[in-house]
């Protein structure tokens, strides 16, 4: 039978299925555990899950009560049934701090970049040192970021501190770049539509396309059905793909 | 992947389908091979045992001595082909005519079939099972429309259907508005229902009483709580057992019917207690009890609350007693038709794909002296709900208010069980009427012979 959306239930443990495993010290799941046992066996904060099945749900966010229940050997666990969709999901772990919201630099203005360094330079767990938000911020937002890779190498080349390994693992965290295979018009205003070679003029797509490595080149072309791309060398792949 | 012969025996039918063309290549090699039936096992124009009436196909799983493809009788399913042209789109004549015939087959008067619990409508673009159980045959899918990419999930689902039947026919009894008598009708059906033969008709029976707020079935009857109550069997449903919840009702030590009664905690939980009870509870508590019963009456309250909707959601049919005096009556229960049912035929096709809608019987007035000029007023204020409905919502409620009634024979019978001062005087004796009155025990067995047996 399906359950209501938002229906507070008592739900087997052996119903549910896991989502992402929770991160979280085994000391605070041990120590939250103990609590449980205190009350009651009753998880005041609930877990959030969606229905799969006839009687079978997953976790969808705050699965640090599940490992919790896990550990303390309850039988059911205080579910609440959400919807599945991809948004609702989000949400949900974003207000159980599961995940944090990201930072698309390609469309992002000069507050949210701002913002977001701000958030990973005065964090307590993992912070990004050595980086001066002003300079980082004024350097970022001046930048033709609607050219940059997905891997963010770009920003390793504004000396702004933020450098190759750790520190861009961690301003990868919280900042991304739409993939370069859908950004090839060099209109900054909308990052995000797929390709329309028709749109941009045959020089100005060259010059965007002469950013790419050899390899996304050849991407590109086997996209556009173009053969024998694997022996071209990137002044031919230039070639045929600003042609097509 | 390489299709499988069913579907390529599907694929091979012509667009114009006849019915030979669909029993030979469609239903007896593939369809009913898959459901369990070898070619000895079946017969084409089978008689069904009213005179020369025959259906097309029929099955039954052969014995030792007993080869059904030379005996030709007791068929266990039957099947009644159409062409592949006729559109059997529910609500359309085609589709009504196809129904009763397959109805007129599983008739008590159809000797050679009265062993038969499925029965089969199809014309390869549609396909319907209906189960019969006694005189009830109802629809047990959807009206499923074939495709070629959906057929062998779809036969594999009424297979299903057919490998986990049960013995049981689960009844609620419903109406909308209090005071009709629901309680009065399922002790009494359970009376007669459990009474031994003559007199009754020897059957298994369990009540549920489902309406906490009245308790009226349990303090009739002063039923006691079994060992375990039912709000407490939902706290943990896997490790404990449903039988423990089960009080028996015996009369005079010797007959009588089992009962779950009605529990008290239900009233006194809070409305997050109530609303933490996953929906289908009940359903799923009674799925062990239903090869243990020949019939599980289900007391639901009136009106549409959270009871009465786990009550429907767990019936196969639902009975209606009503009364005649008041528009509002049927309007209930034309609604209750229109909304209440199919609302929770969806929720429960989620996860049980094509099980169909509960089926609602016909209504019945109950406990009535009905002259003659009220019983016409009643009928024409059922007319236009029929027809408001037909116009509107395209749903057709014709049998559910007038069973009888065909083109031919505008017949507007609607079954009444007579007005008897003892079948409610014996609520204050504590027993249901059937137990201790004669005439209680005749108008009763008219009520089962009407709809159950």
């Amino acid at each position: 039978m399906k359950q209501e959306i938002g229906a507070l239930l008592h739900l087997y443990l052996d119903e549910i299925q896991a989502g992402e495993p929770t991160e979280v010290h085994d000391f605070l799941i041990q120590g939250a555990a103990k609590t449980i046992n205190e009350t009651d066996g009753r998880n005041w904060i609930p877990l959030i899950v969606k229905q799969t099945g006839f009687e079978e749900y997953q976790v969808i966010a705050n699965s640090f009560v599940l490992a919790v229940a896990q550990a303390a050997g309850l039988n059911k666990v205080w579910c609440i049934v959400a919807d599945d969709s991809e948004n609702t999901q989000r949400s949900a772990q974003m207000l159980a701090q599961e995940i944090v919201s990201k930072i698309n630099l390609v469309t992002a203005t000069r507050d949210e970049i701002k913002v977001g360094l701000d958030y990973l330079i005065r964090r307590s767990t993992n912070p990004l040192v050595g980086v001066k938000l002003a300079i980082a911020t004024e350097r970022i937002n001046s930048a033709a970021r609607e050219t940059w890779k997905e891997s963010l190498m770009d920003v390793t080349k504004l000396k702004c501190g933020i450098t190759t390994g750790s520190k861009l693992n961690i301003f990868k965290e919280v900042f991304y770049v739409m993939p370069m295979k859908k950004v090839v018009s060099v209109e900054a205003e909308k990052p995000s539509t797929v390709i329309s070679p028709s749109n941009t003029s045959a020089d100005s797509q060259k010059k965007s396309l002469d950013k790419l490595t050899v390899a996304e080149l050849k991407t590109l072309a086997k996209e556009r059905g173009i053969t024998g791309y694997t022996k071209m060398k990137k002044a031919d792949l230039l070639g045929v793909l600003s042609q097509a | 992947m390489t299709d499988s012969s069913l579907k390529k025996a599907w694929l091979s039918l012509s667009p114009d389908a006849n019915e030979p063309e669909i029993a030979s290549k469609l239903v007896m090699p593939e369809i009913l091979k898959i459901l369990g039936f070898d070619q000895q096992e079946i017969c084409q124009e089978y008689f069904t045992g009213q005179g020369n009436q025959k259906v097309d196909v029929a099955a039954r799983k052969n014995t030792k001595n007993d080869d059904f493809s030379h005996t030709k009788n007791n068929a266990a399913l039957i099947v009644e082909l159409k062409k592949r042209k006729l559109d059997l789109q529910s609500f359309n004549n085609p589709y009504k005519n196809a129904v009763k015939q397959l109805k007129g087959y599983l008739h008590p008067t159809s000797i050679n079939c009265r062993k038969a619990n499925w029965g089969l409508l199809t014309n390869a673009n549609r396909i319907q099972l209906f189960r019969r159980h006694g005189r009830v045959v109802y629809p047990y899918t959807t009206n499923i429309e074939l495709t070629a990419d959906n057929i062998d999930e779809k036969i594999s689902i009424i297979k299903n259907f057919i490998d986990n039947q049960t013995k049981a026919l689960l009844i609620a009894l419903y109406n909308n508005k209090g005071g009709v008598g629901k309680t009065t009708t399922t002790i009494n059906l359970a009376g007669i229902l459990s009474l031994p033969k003559p007199l009754g008709f020897g059957k298994k029976v369990l009540i549920v009483d489902f309406d906490p707020n009245q308790k009226d079935l349990s303090d009739l009857l002063d039923i006691q709580p079994g060992k375990l109550s039912l709000f407490d069997f939902y706290k943990d449903r896997k490790n404990l057992k449903i039988n423990d919840v089960i009080t028996q009702y015996r009369f005079r030590e010797k007959y009588g019917f089992d009962v779950i009664p009605a529990d008290e905690k239900f009233l006194k939980a809070t409305a997050t207690e109530l609303g933490s009870i996953a929906k289908g509870s009940l359903r799923q508590a009674l799925l062990p009890l239903k090869n243990l019963y020949d019939y599980i009456l289900i007391d639901s309250p009136p009106g549409d609350s959270q009871f009465t909707h786990e009550a429907l959601t767990a019936a196969d049919v639902i009975l209606m007693p009503s009364k005649h005096n008041g528009v509002a009556s049927f309007k209930n229960a034309a609604m209750a038709m229109k909304t209440i049912f199919p609302a929770l035929g969806e929720s429960r096709r989620v996860y049980e794909p094509e099980l169909a809608d509960p089926t609602p019987l016909p209504i019945f007035f109950n406990g009535e002296s009905i002259t003659p000029a009220a019983k016409e007023q009643a009928q024409n204020a059922i007319k236009s709900i029929i027809q408001q409905a037909k116009q509107d919502e395209k749903i057709d409620l014709m049998h559910f208010f007038f069973p009888k009634w065909t083109k031919e024979q505008k017949n507007l019978e609607i079954f009444e069980m007579p007005s008897y001062a003892h079948i409610a005087s014996a609520a204050f004796a504590n027993r249901p009427a059937v137990f201790t009155s004669k005439v209680a025990c005749e108008y009763y067995r008219n009520l089962v012979q009407e709809y159950f047996i």
